[in-house]
């Protein structure tokens, strides 16, 4: 072999190394948040809102897993997971919130989830939700809309919960 | 191997090494949910304290001569309430009132002014109009409603205060009484 396709066989073993090591994991969200206009009701004239937060009474699941076949037979990576929204139609007194819930479907039983069991705010930049290892599967979460009041303009509102998944 | 081929080598390795490198740093991906919901509009009113008649008399004052004067008699202290919630863009809303059934007497005058509101609710309250005379076509009492809301019970919203004056004395019938039904409607303007 000449020392040129040496020369690239090395580099290519280093490269799939560094892929390897990398890890590549990927995230799936299904299912879309409820929210029933029932909630939203005033008992009787004067009042504002009786629930000025409502909560979805449906949920999403939010998968992780690995891209590499090797990883995914593993349990050896872990993750963090962050969440952020963009506004398609939001007020800016509205708050959106998430909190995951706990039965998941984990691989082999050997996942691991910490953290995002209390209510978090969703704002327009990344925070931290909640991390955890090995592939795991329909991680429910819940959300919860805040500050509803007649004092908000009446209107349909819409924004998009973006999740990523980053690599330990 | 001499010097060139082997920086041309290395060079080589450099780049697959930093395209490498490169699908690593990208190792992450994202899932998204959509979240959507409304708030209604509303308009809801409402008097309190409920089911609350008002008594309103004429009395005649001791003496010859003398002008009867209106008395209120019993109740005088209701109370309107309202919730008002608004689409973008949207116009105020006013309250307005009518006589819907029965007939005021003859030589007499249904007046009724609206207070300013109590301020125990939050946004934007609606502006009294002032007296108005009460009949069978809708006055407006109160405009100027944008998103709020009053309150609920007496002593919140707005106090409505009714009278009675005398138009024509000729008209007077003392034995002539009536009982009349009246209607708030909160409207779009």
């Amino acid at each position: 072999m000449s020392a040129k396709k040496n020369m690239i066989l090395i580099s290519l073993i280093i490269g799939f190394t560094f892929t390897s090591i990398a890890q590549p994991i990927e995230i799936s969200v299904s299912g879309t948040p409820t929210f029933e206009p029932s909630l939203i009701r005033i008992s009787e004239a004067g009042n504002d809102f009786t629930n000025n937060t409502i909560e979805s009474s449906t949920q999403s699941f939010i998968s992780i897993s690995a891209i590499n076949f090797w990883d995914r037979l593993s349990k050896q990576f872990g993750y963090r997971v962050t969440a952020y929204k963009t506004d398609i139609n939001m007020h800016p007194s509205l708050i959106l919130e998430i909190k995951r819930g706990s039965n998941r479907h984990g691989h082999f039983n050997k996942s691991r989830i910490y953290h995002g069991r209390n209510w978090q705010p969703v704002t327009n930049t990344p925070v931290y939700f909640f991390s955890g290892s090995a592939p795991t599967y329909n991680i429910p979460v819940s959300y919860r809309i805040r500050n509803i009041s007649v004092l908000i303009p009446a209107d349909d509102f819409e924004t998009t919960v973006i999740f990523t998944v980053y690599e330990n | 191997m001499n010097m060139d081929l082997y920086n041309k080598y290395l060079k080589t390795s450099v780049v697959l090494l930093l395209i490498a490198m490169h699908f690593a740093a990208y190792a992450q991906s994202d899932g998204q949910a959509d979240v959507l919901f409304s708030i209604p509009e509303v308009a809801l009113i409402d008097i309190e304290p409920s089911g609350f008649g008002i008594e309103l008399s004429l009395a005649a004052k001791s003496g010859g001569g003398l002008p009867v004067e209106p008395v209120v008699s019993s109740g005088g202290k209701i109370w309107l309430n309202y919730t008002s919630s608004l689409a973008t863009g949207s116009n105020t809303r006013s309250v307005s009132v009518q006589i819907i059934n029965g007939k005021v007497p003859s030589g007499i005058i249904l007046l009724l002014q609206a207070s300013a509101d109590a301020g125990n609710g939050r946004g934007k309250a609606g502006i009294p109009a002032g007296r108005v005379y009460v009949s069978t076509s809708p006055q407006v009492i109160i405009s100027g409603i944008g998103r709020c809301y009053t309150g609920n019970g007496p002593n919140y919203g707005h106090q409505l205060s009714y009278s009675l004056m005398i138009s024509d004395y000729a008209e007077l019938d003392f034995d002539e009484s009536s009982t009349l039904q009246i209607a708030y409607t909160i409207t779009d303007n």
